[in-house]
């Protein structure tokens, strides 16, 4: 897994120095508001198990999304690569992307796997898959609202989470294709307080 | 076990302390014509948990305690109304337990092998007035329910079963405190959209306009849902458990 998360480090940014092992920090007990409290095993667009701790050491974007999803979640997709590019002219390695789905009836890993590859998703980004019990309470403590509305269709907020590398929510961006310079200084911030030793010079 | 304990009474008669609602048909506020979702039969509980019941759970679940909750689950003033983690007025023993999250009524949900009502079935069994299944029609039942929304919250609630009995034979819908549901977060009320604003916040279609704006107790309730948090608590805020029925199974 730590061997992973180095090799898609590497592979995005060649021009960094190796970066010190997460393991290094110590991280201590989660903060009471991290999101990485809640239980559960998730399933990535690789068949990959983790659970949300695993994703704590990094600044994270994340939202929920579903693959079939005609107009939004696209869009939603869009607006975090525009933030990604944005934020790599400063931090080469950028930040890490997760989608979340709504439908993990219908998103199978192999579903999850084909919109990574339609949409040019790099290794940073996870797409994930829980039972329907963890993606309500994710979206309940994410304060996304959804609903089933067709066979196929879900309504849904457009929200982006700015998550620090403990896992509390820092900031969150609403709407489609809106500023994104708070987003954006939202993760600067968090990654001054957290990872700078990931950094170039 | 104790769902299967759960299970077995169901073959039999209701648990202790829960009533069958028998199912209907219900049209969402957000929604068309003929969205109408079928809700099956399902068990509700006869009252609101009370802080008596609260505090065994807690007990036995001490990360829901009030000093060992974790922020994300549950605002500060979770359980602002008792003095310690264990310990409220005992005059308070049998009124509802409020200032609970929306995380925490679950947990004592499933603590019983029970669950939170959905939205479309709270709204059912809540239509019912004393005598009928559905009390919308019966002339003064609404008013009566938007009189209690324009008062202000009792500094002490009165213990549960102290306003009216419904139909189904469960008590205090209305009139005690506002309750919880599962899916409090599918509510979604136009203007929803805190910062697009462009029109396309939602994919689906079908979420734009109310269905019947006469109901305007209802919108309320709908209001109120929609600007809940998960980890939010109120002085009026509490909960009840449901359990699906063996063959209750949902369309």
């Amino acid at each position: 897994m730590r061997a992973l998360l180095l090799a898609a480090l590497l592979f995005v940014g060649c021009s960094t120095p190796p970066p010190q092992a997460p393991a290094s920090r110590s991280p201590g007990p989660l903060p009471e508001l991290s999101i990485y409290h809640l239980p559960g095993a998730w399933t990535d667009q690789d068949g990959k198990e983790l659970t949300l701790p695993e994703l704590r050491g990094k600044v994270r974007l994340l939202a929920m999304v579903y693959t079939s999803c005609p107009q939004a979640c696209p869009r939603i997709i869009a607006d975090m690569k525009s933030i990604d590019e944005d934020l790599r002219k400063r931090h080469p390695a950028g930040v890490e992307l997760v989608l979340v789905t709504f439908d993990p009836e219908t998103d199978t890993p192999e579903r999850l796997r084909q919109l990574a590859d339609e949409q040019k998703l790099d290794p940073r980004w996870r797409l994930i898959r829980g039972d329907s019990q963890q993606v309500q309470e994710l979206a309940a403590v994410l304060g996304v609202k959804y609903r089933k509305v067709s066979a196929t269709d879900f309504a849904h907020s457009n929200l982006i989470t700015v998550l620090d590398a403990d896992g509390v929510v820092v900031h969150q961006q609403e709407g489609l294709g809106v500023e994104r310079s708070r987003s954006i200084d939202a993760v600067e911030k968090a990654l001054t307080s957290c990872c700078s030793e990931e950094e170039g010079p | 076990m104790l769902v299967l304990t759960a299970m077995l009474l169901l073959t039999l008669a209701p648990p202790p302390g829960m009533v069958k609602v028998s199912g209907g048909s219900y049209a969402p506020l957000y929604a068309r014509e003929d969205d109408r979702i079928a809700v099956g039969p399902f068990l509700l509980d006869r009252y609101a948990v009370t802080n008596e019941q609260f505090r065994e759970f807690v007990r036995a679940h001490p990360e829901w305690r009030r000093s060992k909750v974790k922020r994300v689950f549950a605002d500060v003033r979770y359980l602002g109304h008792w003095t310690g983690d264990l310990d409220f007025d005992p005059a308070l023993a049998k009124s509802p337990v409020t200032h609970v999250s929306w995380f925490a009524a679950r947990a004592y949900a499933r603590s019983l092998g029970k669950r939170l009502p959905t939205q479309a079935e709270w709204e059912l069994a809540g239509s019912a007035s004393e005598k009928r299944a559905d009390g919308t029609l019966e002339p003064g039942f609404s008013r009566r329910i938007l009189d209690w929304y324009a008062r202000p919250t009792r500094p002490a609630l009165p213990p549960v079963g102290s306003t009216y009995r419904n139909y189904y034979g469960v008590y205090d819908m209305h009139g005690l405190v506002w309750e919880w549901v599962d899916d409090f977060q599918t509510t979604m009320v136009g203007g929803e959209s805190r910062g697009g604003g462009d029109g396309d916040l939602f994919c689906g279609a079908a979420a734009a306009d109310a269905r019947d704006r006469s109901d305007y107790a209802r919108f309320m309730r709908y209001a109120f849902r929609s600007s809940l948090k998960a980890r939010y608590t109120l002085a009026n805020l509490g909960f009840r458990c449901a359990l699906d029925l063996p063959s209750g199974k949902k369309p």
